[in-house]
């Protein structure tokens, strides 16, 4: 059993021929990464240089911390919700289900940090002024909805395929 | 680098280093969509996304740390608002996009063996430093517009300096899925069975949650759609006299020193003076409609009343082509003083703002005067003005 939220079958394997690189392809793949380095070796020396505000190795720790997190943590996560959220639903509900799961996770993310009110200041009224806890649930119940009519008015035009199907007459 | 021959079939991509073969856990991974073409398209997306954060991130920090080579321009007024609220909001939607193309390629975190060969370990190094970069510049930017700051580094400096980590990264990883990511982009890809309404669905949800959460923040920014922006973090018109404060005067400590009825302001130069605010009061007053725009992204147009900035330091005996330092009563904050650029200051649009929507000034945006100047961040627009100070030519900080 797949515990993969997108799709159901494996795909075939497709043979290619393999691919001869032209000179135009190697040189710009050269250059790509002359520069690529050259740019993340800038950004090395900008780090070191303001160790005081960037304090390198705490940032490349934090850098690599999220790299893990999101590896070890948050993908391992999304799988098992969207796997058990895919099995809870008919199979037909299952494309609509996992599109609205996408949305409802993209906005509870962006609220996640306002509706915990983790930059509130008391003397700073105007910034984060909304009431996000309210605001978030009120998104999601617009998302779930449109969801619910999607899964509603194709059936619909479906049945109707279906029938004009059957009242085809049957050919050969 | 691969020599001359690579592989293009659709499901494994070795680009460098020796032979590799799909994993026991990568083939646990049986959706259809964690394929190259749906990985490359999603790629060209978070490349556009990316190089347009960066593009506008680096115009921010150039406005902030001028060099001898750059000016930043005096019109359109909302330059900064527009160019600063392009990059928050085109952050937020690669957030979407960025765990999508993540959730496509996750199983090749699960290639065996692990490292293949130098140019692999190297390349597999280059893509910590690049899914790492990524997910630190989106969540330290989405924790910096909800003015949360739980890191042991300060935000601006080390989003900045990590921006070119990560387009760099960007760019040897471009270079080592050229070949792939041509292959399965262009006309002549290989076909594929029956992959395509699978992806087009998965596609699309990536579009709409993209689409869900600009159209839920952007309103900080397009105020048009501010009335379905449930979730932006700043709205335009809430806020003392009707416009938004980051910095409080309580939270800069100034509530006692602002208020003070001896204030006075001094302007440096070959003949310098001090003004009280009944001196500046007397001088001629202009009213200007300017925006105040954060690096947060948001901006408000506010209604200014106040003195030119260039009548003052012309008074001064100011050359016209020097920068000047603009100092607040507010100390001990790397934004107690701000340079505003020459071009700047000679604009008659500039001015020390006595007053907002024809009041006095509140306290918390900056009374007794603040600078309000077109183009310029809101961080550069100093409240609680004590001092303007022409530097020597050509310095710059």
């Amino acid at each position: 059993m797949s515990v993969v939220p997108w799709g159901r079958r494996p795909v075939e394997e497709v043979p290619a021929p393999p691919v001869v690189l032209g000179r135009g392809v190697r040189t710009a793949r050269v250059l790509l990464v002359v520069v690529g380095v050259a740019v993340m070796a800038f950004g090395v020396l900008g780090f070191v240089l303001d160790a005081g505000d960037t304090g390198p190795v705490a940032s490349w720790v934090v850098l690599a911390a999220f790299a893990v997190g999101h590896d070890a943590l948050f993908a391992p996560a999304v799988l098992v919700v969207v796997a058990v959220a895919s099995r809870l639903v008919p199979d037909r509900a299952v494309p609509v289900v996992r599109a609205a799961l996408l949305v409802s996770g993209a906005l509870a993310l962006v609220a996640l940090p306002l509706v915990l009110g983790l930059g509130d200041d008391p003397s700073e009224p105007s910034a984060l002024p909304l009431d996000y806890g309210r605001n978030l649930l009120v998104s999601l119940a617009v998302v779930w909805a449109v969801a619910a009519l999607a899964l509603l008015v194709p059936r619909r035009g479906r049945r109707r395929a279906a029938e004009l199907e059957g009242a085809r007459p049957p050919r050969g | 680098m691969p020599r001359g021959v690579v592989s293009a079939s659709t499901r494994s991509t070795p680009t460098t280093g020796g032979e590799e073969h799909e994993s026991f856990v990568q083939r646990r991974f049986t959706s259809r969509l964690h394929e190259p073409r749906t990985a490359a398209l999603l790629g060209t997306w978070l490349g556009v996304a990316f190089g347009t954060c960066f593009l506008t991130g680096v115009a921010s920090h150039l406005v902030q740390h001028p060099t001898w080579w750059t000016t930043w321009p005096t019109r359109p007024v909302s330059l900064y608002a527009i160019t600063q609220g392009v990059h928050v909001a085109t952050g937020l939607a690669s957030i979407p996009l960025l765990l999508a193309k993540l959730w496509t390629v996750y199983p090749r975190l699960f290639a065996w063996p692990p490292v293949s060969g130098v140019l692999n370990a190297l390349e597999r190094g280059s893509l910590l430093v690049l899914v790492g970069g990524s997910v630190m510049q989106l969540v330290t930017g989405l924790a910096n517009i909800s003015l949360w700051y739980p890191w042991p580094f300060f935000f601006t400096t080390t989003h900045f300096w990590t921006s070119w980590l990560v387009i760099g990264a960007l760019l040897v990883h471009v270079a080592t899925k050229l070949v792939v990511a041509r292959a399965h982009l262009g006309r002549g890809r290989p076909r594929e069975e029956g992959a395509g309404p699978d992806r087009r669905r998965f596609l699309t949800g990536v579009v709409l949650a993209a689409g869900a959460v600009t159209v839920a923040t952007v309103g900080q920014t397009l105020h048009l759609l501010r009335p379905v922006s449930l979730l932006a973090p700043r709205v335009a018109t809430v806020g003392p006299q009707g416009l938004p404060v980051n910095k409080s005067a309580v939270s800069a400590g100034v509530e006692q020193a602002a208020a003070e009825p001896g204030y006075e302001l001094a302007v440096d130069g070959a003949a310098p003076f001090t003004l009280t605010r009944a001196d500046l009061q007397a001088m001629e007053q202009h009213t200007e409609d300017l925006p105040i725009a954060c690096v947060e992204g948001w901006n408000a147009l506010g209604t200014w009343t106040g003195v030119r900035v260039r009548d003052l330091l012309e008074r001064a005996g100011w050359d016209g082509t020097s920068d000047v330092r603009v100092e607040s009563i507010q100390t001990g904050s790397r934004y107690s003083s701000s340079l505003l650029p020459a071009g700047h200051a000679r604009d008659p649009r500039t001015l020390l703002a006595l007053q907002l929507g024809g009041e006095e000034l509140a306290l918390d945006h900056g009374y007794p005067c603040r600078l309000i100047a077109p183009t310029l961040p809101g961080v550069m627009q100093t409240k609680w003005v004590a001092r303007l100070a022409p530097v020597t030519s050509g310095a710059t900080a």
